[in-house]
């Protein structure tokens, strides 16, 4: 068997077989390679085409300071050098000697590893970006990477990714001969496609330096360089090597990638890698993937409709708070940090905050519209969680949208709505099996009624016809009941009893029902006398608790203050009502 | 009663570390049910208390009462199947790596006759049907014996993809186990369920070792297949145990359900992202080799970023965490 052929052989266990490596022993095939690899020392290479002979006129072999090196030889100079098959011998002894040094370190020797892979390095140093060592150079780059990286030396890592970045540059109009080219040159394959696994290495190194920047806790470096590999990604889809391009995968990562830009506020820079990730998604060839991934990007464009509201509507917030413009809180940025080449539509959507309803309203019909679309493919019966999702996203968007809405009967219209979604939604799933979710609706079921509540008696329409009398009691009645079964849910579940003790991330959220339960018996026009005496008992409750519960202070301080008044003041109303009685 | 009881059990040297001389630094107290754990570098004393501290390491060590099988069994076994018959789902899950023990208390050894939960547990369960079917059991004027149906499922879960490991769809290149993914979905009443899951009929424990040993093969052979460990998949065997009952009085049939899952029957190392087991390499400081984890990177960098922007925000009620304001799990298939 020829060189070549037990190279490849030998290639293949190591990077191959090696994944199919018993749990018992994983490093077996990883072994075996490198003994392969150390027997094909002694193996004899072929002579040397006349093609491999000519790139070897330009490499030269010294020895200084007792250590072999490649050095670039400069076309009219006449040294004395060694022939071209004593070169090409070394140069096979390094490529294997390289295969040998990732082993080791791959198999836990990263200290015999990294010299090894050093002492390669070294031998090639002079001549890092001729094409018979511009691969095994960059190859060698990315594995010390690699180790400096495991060993926490990230900063050394930079360096040496920065040495990574220098060749590239300089071997952009080098023709790199694949790795195992070094052993015989395959005339076969046209340069593009060498020029595209050099490339493909080169993307690896961006993709460490990603990871080793969040390492480091640089997310903006880290975030660039998602960015980069992804570009770089999107080179080869439009150089049409699509060999290693997988669409479906790109679209998704660059729709994660708006997420991290999101929780920067930087809505233009979120807005293009959306909009780059739905154009993707057009080059998916049918996929099984496909429908969901397609109603999951809806679900980020949705997200991004209601940060944007949210932001806007606090940014207005501390303008009016500070007294200034809304543009010296923050600017919107329009234009995006990159640009992926693709060619885009026009934006669906604006990114920059949103100052008045008109503007908050075409955001928010925008957002409704993905919510329908994704609804078609998250519909209740099969995914329970993903619909009610959906569903509370609609509430958030009403939740948002009202803050710009001023009319006062406009705004109940909102709450109305929201309560008809929310509470429809509880009727439909289980509660055994979706305890999370019930509990979650019912308490923002119960908010709403306590929002609209207070609406209604803003209105200021005559309080005491029966019709308005029945709406607000309605309206009392229906919060109750929501906190209530809110706060059954958390009973135990053979005795119904209460709970001693809620688990800190309920502590507020089970005396806030309460609260609000004292709240709504406050505002009922009829039974006083009953309902002040249910009023006070709620405020009775949360106090008992938190005397009993001292940390749970903490999760409730400002409406603590209110309820211990309460428990002062209401006993002397009682008293007043009894006596007018 | 507390519904989540936490076991934790110390096995026995093995002779690797016999031969390495290994120090014991564990201890319990079994009175107060505590683990200690000694720090060998600088003699600090770490303590952790459980529902259960089972010493089962070697008997002169550390003169402490040796928890046998039986003994698990009593304080674990018996009360899930209590639950069960009276129509509670029960759980058990045992974690630990690959050499821990797991297989040891869960499915036990039958050379030396020392079964372990699973086969108590199916052992009772069987007894206390045919005992209560059985013509000498009293009967009421009202009942006739109740009818129980034992079914049982197995599958694994890797990557939020589900293989049914007792599919009658054999693969076709390995000749056991289906290789198909099968979907979870949710019922809005019903709850969430694998679709299309196998559930078998069996009559006794025997049939219950049988199709364990039929599913762990179809593991291992997939695992080879699949160019993935099988320590990083999730096994899941499920007994369905059905009770129905016909009362002639009213002529009317209750039936009571209930499920008992047993969870990750096989090695739970947490392999880290390059694919070797995690106690070799320091998790923290390894990179993933692999582009394919290109978006894992960024959806992890999108979760530091809006950890980070949360925790500086005012606290909001946690439980109803804003619905994540961004969608990292995007990624679900490929994390």
């Amino acid at each position: 068997m020829k060189l070549l052929e037990r190279y490849l052989l030998a290639v293949d266990k190591c990077y191959v077989q090696s994944l199919n490596d018993p749990e018992a022993e994983p490093y077996k095939s990883k072994y075996e390679a490198r003994k392969l690899f150390e027997e094909l020392h002694a193996e004899n290479i072929d002579e040397e085409s006349d093609e491999i002979k000519k790139e070897f006129d330009t490499l030269d072999l010294i020895d200084e300071n007792n250590k072999i090196k490649f050095i670039i030889k400069k076309p009219d100079e006449y040294l004395y050098e060694p022939s071209a098959t004593k070169k090409h011998r070394y140069l096979v002894d390094l490529l294997l000697d390289y295969h040998i040094g990732t082993i080791y370190s791959d198999t836990e020797e990263k200290g015999e590893g990294e010299s090894r892979l050093q002492s390669i390095l070294m031998s090639i140093e002079p001549a890092l970006n001729h094409s018979l060592i511009c691969s095994l150079a960059l190859n060698l780059l990315n594995q010390l990477i690699l180790i400096r990286t495991s060993y926490e030396q990230y900063n050394e890592a930079i360096e040496i990714a920065k040495r990574a970045d220098n060749l590239y540059n300089q071997s952009l109009s080098t023709e790199p001969y694949l790795l195992r080219e070094l052993i015989e040159i395959d005339s076969a394959i046209p340069t593009i496609d060498r020029r595209d696994e050099f490339e493909q290495i080169y993307t690896y190194t961006s993709f460490f330096l990603a990871q080793i920047y969040a390492k480091l806790d640089d997310k903006d470096q880290s975030a660039n360089y998602c960015r980069l590999t992804l570009e770089r990604q999107l080179d080869m889809f439009h150089s049409d090597n699509r060999k290693h391009f997988d669409p479906l995968d790109w679209a998704t990562n660059c729709a994660t990638l708006s997420q991290y830009y999101m929780t920067k506020h930087d809505y233009a820079t979120a807005r293009h890698c959306l909009m780059c990730a739905d154009k993707m998604l057009e080059n998916v060839v049918s996929n099984e993937n496909l429908p969901e991934r397609t109603a999951s990007f809806k679900r980020c464009w949705i997200k991004y409709a209601i940060n944007l509201l949210s932001d806007s509507s606090d940014r207005l917030l501390q303008a009016a708070d500070r007294d200034v413009t809304p543009n010296e809180i923050v600017r919107s940025l329009t234009i995006p940090k990159f640009e992926f080449k693709l060619s885009l539509p026009s934006a669906p959507m604006t990114c920059s905050y949103v100052l008045d309803y008109e503007q908050a309203r075409q955001v928010f019909l925008f957002a409704m519209e993905k919510i329908n679309s994704a609804k078609s493919y998250y519909v209740l019966d099969g995914f329970v969680t993903d619909h009610v999702e959906l569903c509370q996203d609609t509430s958030q968007l009403y939740s948002k949208l009202v803050f710009f809405e001023s009319n006062i009967d406009r705004k109940c219209k909102m709450y109305k709505r929201r309560i008809d979604l929310l509470s429809s939604l509880c009727k439909e799933i289980s509660e055994e099996h979706y305890l999370y979710l019930v509990r979650q609706l019912l308490f923002e079921l119960g908010e709403c009624y306590s929002i609209l509540l207070d609406l209604k008696l803003e209105q200021k329409e005559d309080l005491h016809t029966i019709k308005i009398v029945e709406k607000i009691s309605h309206l009392i009645q229906s919060g109750i009941s929501a906190f209530e079964r809110f706060l059954t849910t958390m009973n135990d579940k053979k005795t119904n009893e209460k709970p001693e003790t809620y688990a800190d991330e309920y502590i507020r959220p089970v005396l806030l029902a309460h609260f609000y339960m004292g709240r709504f018996h406050s505002k009922s026009t009829q039974n006083r006398l009953e309902h002040i005496q249910q009023s006070l008992n709620q405020y009775k409750t949360i106090v008992d608790y938190v005397e009993k519960h001292p940390n749970a202070l903490e999760h409730i301080e400002q409406e603590y203050t209110i309820c211990k008044e309460m428990t002062n003041l209401l006993p002397l109303k009682l008293e007043k009502l009894r006596q007018a009685q | 009663m507390t519904s989540v009881k936490v076991a934790v059990r110390v096995r026995p040297f093995n002779t690797r570390e016999r031969n390495r001389q290994s120090k014991c630094i564990i201890h319990m107290d079994q009175k107060e049910q505590t683990t200690f754990i000694r720090n060998p570098i600088d003699d600090s004393v770490k303590n952790y208390k459980y529902d259960y501290s089972y010493w089962s390491c070697d008997e002169d060590v550390n003169n402490q009462i040796f928890a046998t099988q039986e003994q698990v069994y009593q304080n674990l076994g018996i009360e899930m199947l209590e639950h069960s018959f009276e129509g509670y789902n029960v759980c058990i899950f045992a974690y630990g790596q690959t050499g821990a023990g797991k297989s040891y208390t869960m499915m036990g050894k039958n050379e030396f006759d020392q079964p372990g939960i699973i086969p108590r547990l199916c052992g009772d369960l069987f007894n206390r049907i045919k005992s209560s079917s059985s013509i000498s059991s009293p009967t009421s004027i009202t009942h006739v014996k109740p009818h129980y149906t034992v079914e049982v499922s197995y599958m694994e879960i890797y990557c939020e993809r589900v293989r049914d490991l007792l599919s009658p769809k054999k693969s076709q290149t390995t000749g056991v186990g289906s290789s198909h993914n099968l979907r979870v979905r949710e019922h809005p009443i019903m709850g969430p369920y694998v679709e299309d899951l196998s559930r078998l009929l069996v009559t006794s424990y025997d049939d219950i070792s049988r199709l364990i040993d039929e599913g762990n093969k179809a593991r291992t052979v997939a695992a080879t297949n699949m160019n993935e460990t099988s320590s990083r998949s999730h096994a899941v065997f499920t007994i369905l145990f059905s009770q129905s009952t016909h009362d002639f009085k009213t002529d009317l049939t209750t039936e009571k359900q209930s499920k008992i899952s047993l969870v990750d029957l096989a090695g739970s190392e947490r392999a880290d992202s390059t694919g070797a087991t995690g106690d070799r390499l320091k998790e923290g400081a390894n990179i993933n080799k692999s582009l394919t984890t290109l978006g894992k990177v960024i959806a992890a960098l999108a979760e530091m970023s809006s950890k980070h922007r949360k925790l500086r925000s005012e606290k909001k009620i946690d439980f109803i965490p804003y619905r994540d304001s961004i969608l990292t799990w995007l990624l679900k298939e490929n994390l």
